[in-house]
């Protein structure tokens, strides 16, 4: 089946990470542990993903990132004070797809 | 004589960075030394309009009404309803009942002229025809059934498709009214009911979706066209899918909503040849009804999937709007939450925050200038969170309220070089919002259980450059919400507890309420001039959100999400060039990220020339 989503990991430098044009052409998703789901199959993403250094990595891959710190993230809310957890939803598990 | 301009054409203006060219103009950009060309980009959004008066699933209309002109008809309440309700663009007003209160009919026709046939329960082969004043019994369907398709221009000419009968498969039976009876036609090619209705006319028509019938209970992306004589079997919808709504033509179509079984807001228009997936509908809506075209659409009633889940929602579709989007800023030096900030996109000031796990508050204050953030003198008093500030611009401002821990109303005043402590808040709180300038700004809402229950306020107070007094309350008391304008024209939106949309506008001495938010969400993030123009980012609902909602005075409208989900985090600036800066992403909760926001749809693309 064709793909609709690719996954890269790259780190937001900040200013220019993601430019106007970029955001207009592209649909953006921001992952745990830096991973950046993208369109499948687009010159534009493919362009992005060249312009960041991404790190191409396939859908099994990805998931298991994204778990690594999802599961982190829910350790270190399960331990927080009753009123900082009121404050911070607890992390969910994020089921990738391609 | 001919002129310069007719002779050789416009000559290519020479401007220093793009500030005064406008859409389609070409320039050579001084600054840059290049070639620059501005254009528009669009998109599609879903607006929240008023609900019909009579809250109903099963609901059938118009199928060829405007979305400025529509007819809502039948439906279950419960029990089954004759109700009609007519819309001008704006409100829906009750008009004359069918004769037979029905749920699950066919529908067709315009505002004016409208016709609806078959229905249930039971299964009734009864048409009514309307007038554009009162329905009146005319000749029966051949085939009794519920869960139908139907469409056509007016009350003379219409077409029923598919549907159910009682201990029965679906049908694929279709049958033609050429304004006094029914005549059976073509089969479609698939028999189904909680089929899709409203698209095209008696003559070229569009099946899509529905339900296979007996069991397996399927639901079906299967599209068929009508060509006036036969249905032919098209591309499929990208989502299957039944009980959904259409708009359009058989070549323009739009698919909106329906049940996976999930009731899902997915929207797909069709070209002729493919659908394709576009904006998401606000609210989510199953068993409903629609009318329009594929640009400028509009559905209403249905089923939402919670219990009992009947809805009077009305949503409007728009096509070819311009289309805003977020990209990245410059990342600030210290990561945080719960910070606080005011200003412009090119000139904006956060402070305070939480830092760190648990509880490491911070005094930090950051300057941005539309590239890079810089570290400047920090907050005088207790290093805090949730706080709230006012100001111009990242040369003027102040802060108040916060946790530190302990609530407090600490205000400092910011000159563009140190902070001052000025006078408190009248009542100390946290999560409180607040707008407006250093020398005329608003604090409202928050959280203080130093003042008794409920913890959550409605208080509002007014700083006049030298003191805070009390002003009139919100209407609805609570924390984590966002707020913009200034000291005679702000709107509060979001917040909690509980976890709200509610949206309340300040004229300068009352909060009166208004549309809510298509997304009830606290620990949102906003930013506008005034109680005309906002933009509402992230939050929590309770999960954190990408969501972004655009603010006209009168209704929220979904806009391009956010990259990343954030809550907690700081917006400044305007609906159309905002700052998000800070707060917790799914990386961290304690983000350097600054993102910027355009929401005038317009890009400026360099025209690359080669040299040898």
């Amino acid at each position: 089946m064709a793909k609709t989503y690719q996954y890269c990991v790259a780190e937001n430098w900040g200013k220019g990470f993601i430019d106007h044009v970029e955001a207009i052409k592209i649909s953006f998703t921001g992952l745990p542990g830096n991973v950046w789901q993208v369109p499948a199959y687009n010159k534009h993403a493919n362009l992005w993903i060249a312009k960041v250094s991404g790190t191409v990595k396939t859908l099994s891959e990805a998931q298991a990132i994204v778990d690594a710190e999802v599961t982190a993230a829910q350790t270190a809310w399960d331990a927080l004070s009753d009123e900082d957890k009121e404050d911070n939803p607890r992390p969910s598990d994020i089921a990738l797809t391609e | 004589m001919a002129t310069y301009k007719e002779s050789v054409g416009t000559a290519v203006q020479n401007i220093a960075g793009d500030t005064g060219a406008i859409t389609g103009q070409l320039w050579y950009d001084s600054s840059d030394s290049e070639f620059k060309y501005k254009y528009q980009a669009y998109g599609s959004a879903w607006i929240t309009a008023n609900s019909l008066n009579t809250a109903r699933n099963n609901i059938a209309g118009a199928t060829s009404g405007t979305q400025t002109a529509s007819l809502a008809f039948g439906g279950f309440v419960p029990p089954h309803t004759g109700a009609t309700e007519s819309y001008n663009g704006t409100n829906w007003t009750e008009v004359n009942d069918m004769n037979t209160a029905r749920n699950n009919a066919g529908g067709a026709g315009t505002q004016t002229s409208a016709l609806t046939f078959g229905g249930g329960s039971p299964d009734y082969d009864s048409t009514e025809l309307w007038n554009g004043t009162n329905w009146t019994e005319v000749n029966d369907l051949n085939t009794a059934r519920s869960g139908l398709g139907g469409t056509g221009a007016d009350n003379t000419a219409a077409l029923a498709f598919g549907g159910e009968s009682s201990g029965t498969a679906a049908h694929a039976d279709t049958e033609l009214w050429n304004g006094t009876n029914w005549t059976e036609v073509n089969n479609l090619n698939t028999g189904r009911d909680g089929i899709a209705s409203g698209v095209g006319v008696s003559t070229a028509a569009l099946a899509f979706g529905g339900n296979s019938d007996p069991s397996p209970l399927t639901e079906l992306a299967v599209t068929e066209t009508w060509n006036g004589s036969n249905w032919t079997d098209v591309a499929d919808l990208n989502v299957a899918r039944k009980g959904l709504a259409g708009a359009g033509t058989n070549t323009a179509a739009l698919a909106m909503g329906g049940r996976t079984p999930s009731v899902v807001g997915t929207t797909e228009t069709w070209n002729g040849s493919i659908w394709s997936t576009t904006a998401t509908m606000n609210l989510v809506q199953s068993l409903n009804s629609g009318a329009g075209t594929n640009t400028a659409a509009i559905t209403f009633g249905g089923y939402d999937g919670s219990s009992p889940g009947n809805v009077a929602t009305t949503q409007e579709f728009n096509a070819g709007i311009n289309l805003g989007a977020w990209y990245t800023g410059g990342n600030m030096n210290t990561g945080r939450n719960s910070l606080t900030g005011f200003g412009t996109q090119t000139a904006s000031l956060v402070a305070a925050g939480e830092t760190g796990s648990p509880d490491v508050y911070t005094q930090k204050t950051e300057s941005y200038n539309g590239t890079t953030w810089a570290e400047v003198n920090d907050l005088t008093g207790s290093a805090r969170r949730g706080a709230a500030s006012a100001g111009a611009d990242n040369t003027s401002g102040l802060v108040f309220g916060g946790n530190a821990p302990g609530y407090t109303g600490i205000t400092e005043l910011w000159n563009g070089y140190v902070w001052t402590e000025v006078n408190d808040l009248n009542s100390a709180r946290a999560g409180l919002s607040g707008c407006g300038t250093a020398t005329a700004a608003l604090a409202f809402a928050g959280k203080a259980p130093a003042l008794g229950p409920p913890n959550v306020r409605a208080e509002t107070e007014s700083w006049n450059g030298s003191n805070w007094t009390e002003v009139g309350d919100l209407n609805t008391g609570r924390e984590n919400l966002s707020g913009v304008g200034i000291t005679t024209s702000a709107l509060a939106f979001g917040g909690r507890d509980p976890v709200t949309g509610k949206t309340e506008l300040w004229n300068g001495s009352n909060w009166t309420e208004v549309n809510d938010l298509n997304t009830a969400r606290f620990a949102v993030m906003g930013a506008g001039a005034n109680n005309t123009s906002a933009l509402c980012f992230g939050g929590t609902d309770p999960s954190r959100t990408d969501a972004v909602e655009g603010w006209n005075g009168t209704n929220w409208t979904s806009e391009n999400t956010l990259p990343t989900v954030t809550q907690t985090g700081a917006g400044t600036g305007t609906k159309t060039a905002a700052l998000c800066m800070g707060g917790g992403n799914p990386s961290t909760d304690f983000s350097t990220t600054t993102f910027e926001w355009d929401g005038t749809g317009f890009i400026t693309k360099t025209i690359t020339t080669t040299t040898d």
